[in-house]
């Protein structure tokens, strides 16, 4: 408690948010050693990963305003070309991205306060890749599946990714799911959504 | 003219024409809630059944449509977390904050009766000042749109949270956004790269589902598994009203937002989005009570964003009736619907067809009491999806969301740019990049540039026309300052979405 008190002796000393700390307090207290290394881990992590994702802005951003370039146009007097308006956003966004990797860097080197949501969270990073990879493959697989049977494989798969165990829930689920979606859009809305190829396509018809 | 209401009030109430308004206000309910089907559609949908119906029985369906569309978009927006209107997004970023705390019947219960109290203030300004806002409204040339849309852009600074470099970052973003495809002006290809799926530029509702919805299942698939907090044990009706003392307590909020939402509604073009976005930027920024909460659930944004956003109603019909212009989509379908029955809705229908002026008027009223009814009494059930398990839920949010992506133009490839949006958000609220002044740019960023070039060539290319006539020098003013004034001053804990 003491070090967190001190000033400089603690990186988190700084974080003057509001929010629910006194359970991450609770936390730290409880083998502060453990949990400070991890949290420091976590945000180093994280600090890191910004300054990746705002440099891989910055060069977007780049690349777009040299697109920009080539759409600058003069007509009349006043008139502006396709591309003065979009170069104006990009500049800024490329002033703005830059500045914000300069920030992080900063605030990284200093060991500055980090949100408190970057502190509270314990990713589950397989889950989430698992259910970006289901949700990715589902919009694949619309267009050859047709878009009924797909959802009806979808639901089970992508609650199975997001941690859902129970069989019974993973079946009931599809075919509620599944049949309220027909249902209302596919039979009391009618759109038209794709039916898939080949022996799907007939199933797709037999539904819908 | 207490003879023209009295006469309206006998109309409206004949039995067809209750029926109308009650299938009306459900049709618009379930097309604004619904992902894939905006208000504007839902109105088309009922235009081709109104060919043969007496004209003032059409307009009490389609007014019923209109109405309980807006009042229905944010159904979803607070429930899930899918913002169906560009308008919705204050909504979520409230709303669906508060449902996730297991206050969904609470977030329901302000909303709603926030919706009613603004589309009912409206219609009543709508009914007594229809002249001066008409006036106030053709005063309105590219300079002062462009900065009118600065001001709204400006509340930036109201949702960024703890950092304004990301907030407008996000909002330069945002407007970035809005210039790809076709140059309104030019027709030259802006950023297509020889795609034809991007000719037309981004739709809104591709980029919030994406940027909003989708992103937010992705961050909650990181989350330890758990049960969706938002399920909750309905009180009954009594015991999950909001007291009295809620809306005394922000009677400034309840009496700002629906003039904001009024006087910008009535705006050509402008709409619920800016309203609703100036009027959360407002409250936010002169919060009194629990300024930390917005951003987590504050109930004071919610309140200002559907108060305004239900308001914008009445100014949009306003100078649909009085001048005859369609102020947002579903009033462009009004006025179809105008000329279909042989009618011209401007200065001359006051003395043409007083019945139907009249009549419009006292349907609105009553569809805005009718919707505190219907909506009342189905929250309930509305909540009762909350309890589905967290993964079916979020499932049926994820398809909801493609449904929603595919249904603007059957197009698949407006789902796979949802999809990529999605990574986007995801990065974004992973980083603290707050998202809504992302959405803020594109909403408005197609106005914006189109009225600043309109008005450069009005002026000959000379800035200083932009601040020539005295009402875009007070927005302008009134910009600069909401910008400025956060650098001095920033309220603590405000978080951005």
């Amino acid at each position: 408690m003491e070090l967190r008190n001190c000033p400089g002796a603690d990186p988190w000393a700084s974080r003057d948010e509001g929010g629910p700390s006194g359970e991450m307090d609770q936390k730290r207290e409880v083998g502060l050693g453990e949990g400070r290394g991890r949290e420091e881990r976590t945000f180093s992590r994280w600090k890191r990963g910004e300054v990746i994702f705002f440099g891989l802005s910055s060069a977007f951003f780049l690349f777009m305003s040299f697109e920009a370039l080539g759409q600058l146009g003069h007509g009349r007097p006043g008139e502006m070309g396709s591309g003065v308006w979009p170069l104006i956003a990009l500049s800024a966004c490329l002033g703005l991205s830059g500045l914000q990797v300069y920030l992080s860097w900063k605030s990284s080197a200093k060991a500055l306060s980090p949100p408190e949501e970057v502190l509270e969270s314990k990713p589950r990073r397989k889950e989430l890749v698992l259910a970006v990879v289901v949700f990715a493959l589902y919009l694949l697989a619309i267009p050859w599946l047709g878009f009924f049977l797909s959802t009806f494989l979808f639901v089970p798969a992508v609650s199975w990714a997001l941690g859902e165990r129970r069989t019974r829930v993973l079946v009931l689920g599809a075919i509620a799911v599944t049949g309220a979606i027909l249902g209302l859009f596919g039979w009391f809305i009618s759109i038209p959504f794709p039916k898939g190829v080949g022996i799907f396509a007939s199933l797709s018809r037999l539904l819908h | 003219m207490t003879v023209h209401y009295l006469n309206a009030l006998a109309t409206i109430l004949a039995p067809e024409n209750l029926i109308a308004m009650v299938l009306g206000s459900l049709w618009g309910l379930l097309a604004g809630a619904l992902p894939g089907i905006s208000t504007s559609m839902g109105v088309v949908l009922l235009l081709s059944f109104t060919y043969t119906m007496p004209p003032i029985t059409a307009f009490v369906l389609l007014v019923g449509a209109y109405l309980g569309g807006i009042t229905g978009g944010s159904i979803t927006s607070i429930l899930f977390g899918i913002p169906g209107e560009p308008s919705s997004v204050p909504t979520v970023i409230e709303g669906h904050s508060l449902a996730k705390q297991g206050k969904a019947s609470y977030a329901m219960w302000v909303y709603l009766l926030c919706s009613i109290f603004g589309g009912l203030f409206s219609t009543l300004v709508m009914i007594l000042a229809t002249p001066l806002i008409a006036d106030f409204a053709l005063r309105f040339g590219p300079a002062e749109y462009f900065a009118l849309t600065v001001l709204g852009l400006s509340v930036v600074s109201g949702l960024s949270g703890g950092s304004l470099v990301k907030g407008f970052l996000s909002c330069f973003f945002g407007l970035f956004l809005a210039t790809v495809g076709t140059d309104g002006i030019t027709g030259e290809e802006r950023f297509t790269f020889g795609t034809v799926t991007l000719l037309g530029g981004f739709n809104f509702v591709v980029v919030m589902v994406g940027l909003l919805a989708v992103s937010e299942i992705f961050l909650e698939a990181e989350e330890p598994f758990q049960e969706y907090k938002g399920a909750v044990e309905y009180k009954g009706l009594l015991g999950e009203l909001p007291p009295f003392s809620l809306f005394k307590r922000y009677w400034i909020t309840m009496i700002r937002s629906p003039i904001i939402g009024t006087i910008v509604g009535a705006l050509p073009g402008a709409g619920a989005t800016i309203a609703s976005f100036l009027a959360y930027g407002e409250a936010a920024r002169t919060a009194r009570h629990e300024p930390e909460k917005f951003g987590r659930g504050a109930v004071e944004g919610l309140m200002a964003a559907e108060c305004a956003n239900n308001a914008s109603t009445g100014g949009s019909m306003t100078i649909l009736l009085s001048l005859g212009i369609p102020g947002s989509n579903t009033t462009a379908m009004l006025l179809a619907a105008f000329m279909i029955h042989g009618m011209q809705p401007g200065p001359l229908l006051l003395s043409t067809r007083p019945d139907i002026l009249y009549g419009i008027f006292v349907a609105m009223i009553l569809t805005n009491l009718l919707l505190l009814v219907l909506v009342g009494m189905s929250i309930r059930l509305f909540l009762q999806l909350n309890k589905l398990p967290y993964s079916i839920f979020s499932a049926t949010i994820l398809i909801l969301c493609v449904v929603g992506a595919y249904g603007l133009n059957n197009s698949m490839d407006d789902v796979l740019l949802m999809f990529a949006f999605s990574i986007i958000g995801y990065f974004m609220r992973k980083f603290q990049v707050p998202v809504a002044p992302c959405i803020l740019g594109l909403v408005l960023g197609d106005l914006a540039e189109l009225s600043l070039r309109r008005a450069l060539l009005l002026s000959g290319g000379s800035i200083l026309g932009l601040v020539s006539s005295p009402i875009s020098a007070i927005l302008l003013a009134g910009a600069t300052i909401s910008v400025v004034y956060p650098l001095f001053k920033k309220p603590k804990g405000i978080r951005g979405v």
